[in-house]
C-alpha cells in the first residue's frame, strides 16, 4: 500500500485513513479542524468564556478532549497567540464498578491529566440514594440508561454551579452510532435527534460533541500519537459483549464499520434526518426528502395541464422527469404518504 | 524463534495480567495472523473472545505495527520480523 501521505506527500504515512495515509502532522491537523468546526459552528467555545468538559466514562475519548483542547488553545505555527480563548473546568463523575465506573483509578487519571494541562478539575458525586437504588437494578439495559441519565444529571447540574453554560462530553461518531441502535432496539428513538446532533439544548446548558464527526478508531489513534492513552481506563471488559442490547448493538456496528468504514457517521447522518416536521410532507417522487408546505413553502412540480401542485423536492424538480401531469399524480399516489387533496394550495398563491 | 514485543492497551492488558508491555519469542516466520492465533492459545487465559475470533482480530481493536497502522503493512499478512513492536489497543471503552 502507498506509504507516502496523501495529504502533504512528503512524509512518510502511518495512520490509515479511508483517504489514504496521513502522517501524523496532517493527521492531527485534520482532528483539530473537525473539533474546531464543531466548536465554532455551534458557539461552544465561545472567547473568553468558562467550559465545563465531561470526563466520563475516563476512556481514551475523555483523554483525547482534553488534548485537543490543550492545543486549541495553544498558538498556531504562524500566530503569536490562539484564536481561541476559554477556561476550561473537568468534571467527573466517580462511579463505583457496579454502575460501570473505575472507581478512584479513573478519577486519579483523569484528574492527573487536567493538572497536566493547567485546567481546573471538579469531582462530581452521586448521592448516595441514588448509588443504592442504581445498584439495585437487575437489568442491565436498564441500569445503562438510567447510570446514563444520572451522570449527565449530575454533570448539568455542576455545570451550572460552575457557572457554565456549555458542557463538552467525549462520545465519539461510533459511541453514538451503537447508541442510536441500541435506543432504537429498546423503544426509545424519540431521543435519537437531539442525542445525534452536534449540540444540544438541556436544562439551559448546551451540550456539546467535539467528536461527533470522528470515529472510535480515529480518535484512539489520534490519543496515540498525542501519548494520552495511558491516562485512559477502560472499564470495557467487565461486561461480556452479548451481556446486554448495548453491547450487541456495539458489536453489530463494529463487524458492519469493518465491511464498511463509514458506517457510524452514516448512522448518524441518517437518524439526524429524523423529526417531526408538522410543516413538511414527503416527496412523491422520491419519497426521502422533506417538502415544506404552507405559507412560505417550497412549491415546485407543478404537474403540466393540471391545476394541482404536486410539491417534488428541489433535487427531483431538477431531474428530467418527463412525465405528464397524471404520471405525476400517479407517482405521488404510489410512493408518497400524503395524497394531493391533503395538499391544500395557499390562497394568496392560487390568485 | 522471533523476539518481539506486545503492547496491550485500552483495556485489553487485563486480559493478560494487568500487563501493558511484554517481551516473547515467538516461532520463526510467524505473519500477524498467526500472531494473534499465538496469542490467544498462549497469553491470555479466559475471555479469549474479547481479544480475537480465531485469528482474526475482534472488530474495535486497533493494531499497530511499530506504530505504524497495519493496514500500511499488510494487515494479517505482515510478516514478524525480530525486535518488532506489535501495538494492541482496544477503541471499545464502555461506560
Amino acid at each position: 500500500m502507498e506509504r507516502k501521505c496523501g495529504k502533504c506527500k512528503t512524509e512518510e504515512g502511518i495512520v490509515w485513513t479511508t483517504d489514504g495515509a496521513r502522517c501524523e502532522d496532517c493527521f492531527c491537523v485534520v482532528t483539530m479542524h473537525s473539533v474546531k468546526t464543531i466548536l465554532s459552528r455551534n458557539k461552544l467555545a465561545m472567547f473568553k468564556s468558562r467550559i465545563c468538559v465531561s470526563s466520563n466514562p475516563p476512556s481514551t475519548s475523555s483523554a483525547a478532549l482534553m488534548a485537543v483542547l490543550d492545543e486549541c488553545l495553544k498558538p498556531g505555527p504562524k500566530r503569536k497567540a490562539s484564536r481561541m480563548s476559554f477556561e476550561v473546568i473537568v468534571l467527573h463523575v466517580r462511579l463505583p464498578m457496579e454502575l460501570f465506573g473505575s472507581g478512584e483509578k479513573g478519577k486519579e487519571s483523569m484528574e492527573s491529566l487536567a493538572k497536566l494541562y493547567g485546567f481546573q478539575f471538579q469531582e462530581v458525586q452521586l448521592e448516595e440514594s441514588i448509588v443504592t437504588s442504581l445498584k439495585a437494578i437487575r437489568d442491565l439495559d436498564d441500569r445503562i440508561d438510567l447510570v446514563q441519565g444520572a451522570v449527565r444529571s449530575s454533570l448539568i447540574q455542576k455545570t451550572k454551579a460552575m457557572e457554565c453554560s456549555v458542557l463538552l462530553v467525549s462520545p465519539n461518531a461510533t459511541d453514538l452510532a451503537v447508541d442510536v441502535m441500541a435506543k432504537t432496539i429498546k423503544g426509545r428513538g424519540g431521543a435519537i435527534p437531539d442525542e445525534v446532533s452536534p449540540a444540544m439544548e438541556y436544562a439551559s446548558v448546551k451540550i456539546g460533541r467535539p467528536f461527533i464527526e470522528l470515529t472510535a478508531r480515529h480518535v484512539t489513534r489520534y490519543s496515540r500519537l498525542r501519548k494520552v492513552d495511558k491516562y485512559a481506563v477502560s472499564t470495557e471488559f467487565f461486561n461480556s459483549p452479548d451481556s446486554s442490547l448495548t453491547r450487541i448493538a456495539e458489536k453489530f456496528v463494529l463487524q458492519l464499520q469493518e465491511m464498511q468504514p463509514s458506517t457510524s457517521t452514516t448512522v448518524l447522518r441518517t437518524a439526524a434526518k429524523l423529526r417531526k416536521n408538522e410543516a413538511a410532507m414527503l416527496c412523491p417522487a422520491c419519497a426521502s426528502r422533506d417538502v415544506l408546505i404552507g405559507r412560505g413553502a417550497d412549491r415546485v412540480g407543478r404537474s403540466r395541464g393540471s391545476e394541482d401542485t404536486h410539491p417534488l423536492c428541489a433535487v427531483c424538480t431538477e431531474k428530467d422527469m418527463n412525465m405528464s401531469g397524471e404520471t405525476v399524480v400517479d407517482l405521488a399516489r404510489a410512493f408518497c404518504r400524503a395524497t394531493v387533496n391533503e395538499f391544500t394550495l395557499d390562497t394568496e398563491e392560487q390568485e | 524463534m522471533t523476539s518481539v514485543v506486545l503492547e496491550f492497551s485500552g483495556g485489553l492488558e487485563l486480559l493478560v495480567d494487568g500487563k501493558k508491555r511484554l517481551e516473547q519469542e515467538v516461532p520463526d516466520k510467524l505473519t500477524l495472523g498467526g500472531l494473534i492465533g499465538w496469542i490467544r492459545s498462549n497469553l491470555i487465559k479466559e475471555r479469549h473472545e474479547l481479544f480475537s475470533q480465531g485469528q482474526r482480530i475482534r472488530p474495535g481493536v486497533l493494531v499497530l505495527i511499530n506504530d505504524v497502522d497495519w493496514e500500511l503493512e499488510g494487515k494479517e499478512t505482515y510478516n514478524l520480523s525480530s525486535g518488532d513492536c506489535i501495538s494492541f489497543i482496544s477503541t471499545l471503552h464502555g461506560g
